[in-house]
């Protein structure tokens, strides 16, 4: 195997061993395997079998990934991010949420204000500012659907922060606070409540989501 | 003339108070002026049970109780299972219709929706008005 198959592949095999053991040492993980790494053939000068020594070669170069692996996490300053980046990126995101709320109260109480006084308009003039008026109220809708993607983005942002914290309490760094969920077994063992949850997702992009008359449709040939 | 009650009592039922506002303000527009508000299912579902309605209609995406559940609710009461019950919700996939058409729901209207949609949907869901 060339160096950097190997290094890829010893990469593919860490990942899956620390996502199947979250809660282990990393300190502990890199002592083992130093201590694998380092150990001699039992008989000195006996031949060393190839299997043994590719086995201690493979040990040596997981040392180095972890190695690596530590030293990059570091350089990323993974605190700064949990306790600083996140947090402030998930306090803008509401602060959009109630500036656009704010907004669209405001919007909201002078369209009502200019429909409450229609009576006194000629018929004609009054139906086109009826009319303006509903399209206000149909745009206002707006807020509650960015409302709504705002609101995924910021379970995706605490997301990301348990994944991190996570990574950090495996390879030795200051402990992860949020346990990382684990999809697949929460899948098996998904409960009537969990599956409808499941179906509450908010808002699909805009290239994703069907239109009311693909909803017609089905709607129709659900009978 | 329209056979349709104008001042039929309507539940709309959304934790986005704009939400609630713009949908009582398109239904005061299709000149229906008794409607009552609650922002989430089990606020709704007590409202149902103290009061007679004759139209839901509801988003989907609350707590604690989600829209599809309080339909589940109402369907499964047997003074409220015959109760129009309308979503209006962000869900558009398909697996969500499927599971509110399997709970019983008479129509959906996807977010976001204008008058003319809200309209049409009542006309099928009351006759036409």
């Amino acid at each position: 195997m060339t160096g950097d198959r190997a290094d890829a592949s010893l990469h593919d095999s860490l990942d899956r061993f620390l996502r199947l053991h979250p809660n282990l040492d990393g300190e502990a993980l890199l002592s083992l395997v130093q201590q694998v790494a380092e150990q001699q053939p039992v008989a000195s000068g006996a031949p060393v079998g190839s299997l043994e020594s590719q086995v201690r070669q493979d040990a040596q170069d997981l040392a180095e990934v972890i190695r690596r692996a530590r030293s990059d996490i570091a350089a990323l300053n993974p605190s700064a991010i949990t306790e600083e980046h996140l947090p402030v990126a998930g306090e803008e995101l509401e602060a959009i949420v109630s500036a656009t709320e704010a907004a669209t109260h405001d919007i909201m109480e002078a369209a009502e204000a200019i429909e409450a006084s229609l009576e006194n308009c000629p018929p004609e003039a009054a139906e086109n500012i009826s009319n303006a008026v509903t399209s206000i109220f149909e745009a206002c809708s707006f807020q509650d659907i960015t409302g709504q993607r705002i609101s995924k983005v910021v379970g995706a942002l605490q997301q990301v922060e348990a994944k991190v914290g996570s990574m950090l309490t495996t390879l030795g760094g200051p402990a992860g606070e949020v346990p990382v969920e684990e999809a697949s077994s929460a899948a098996q063992g998904a409960s009537q409540e969990d599956r409808e949850r499941a179906l509450m997702n908010g808002p699909q992009s805009p290239g994703e989501a069907p239109s009311q008359d693909d909803i017609d449709a089905l709607f129709q040939k659900l009978g | 003339m329209s056979a349709v009650d104008m001042n039929m009592p309507i539940l709309i039922v959304d934790d986005y108070k704009t939400m609630l506002r713009i949908i009582r303000n398109l239904l005061k527009q299709l000149g229906f002026n008794n409607v009552d508000e609650a922002t989430d299912g089990a606020a709704a579902l007590q409202k149902l049970r103290d009061k007679q309605y004759d139209l839901v209609i509801s988003d989907w995406n609350m707590e604690p109780m989600s829209g599809l559940q309080l339909l589940k609710e109402v369907r499964s009461d047997n003074k409220l299972k015959a109760l129009p019950f309308v979503m209006i919700t962000a869900e558009s996939k398909s697996e969500n219709v499927v599971a509110a058409k399997q709970a019983g729901v008479t129509n959906y209207i996807v977010k976001p929706f204008n008058a003319a949609t809200l309209k049409t949907k009542l006309n099928a869901v009351l006759g036409a008005f």
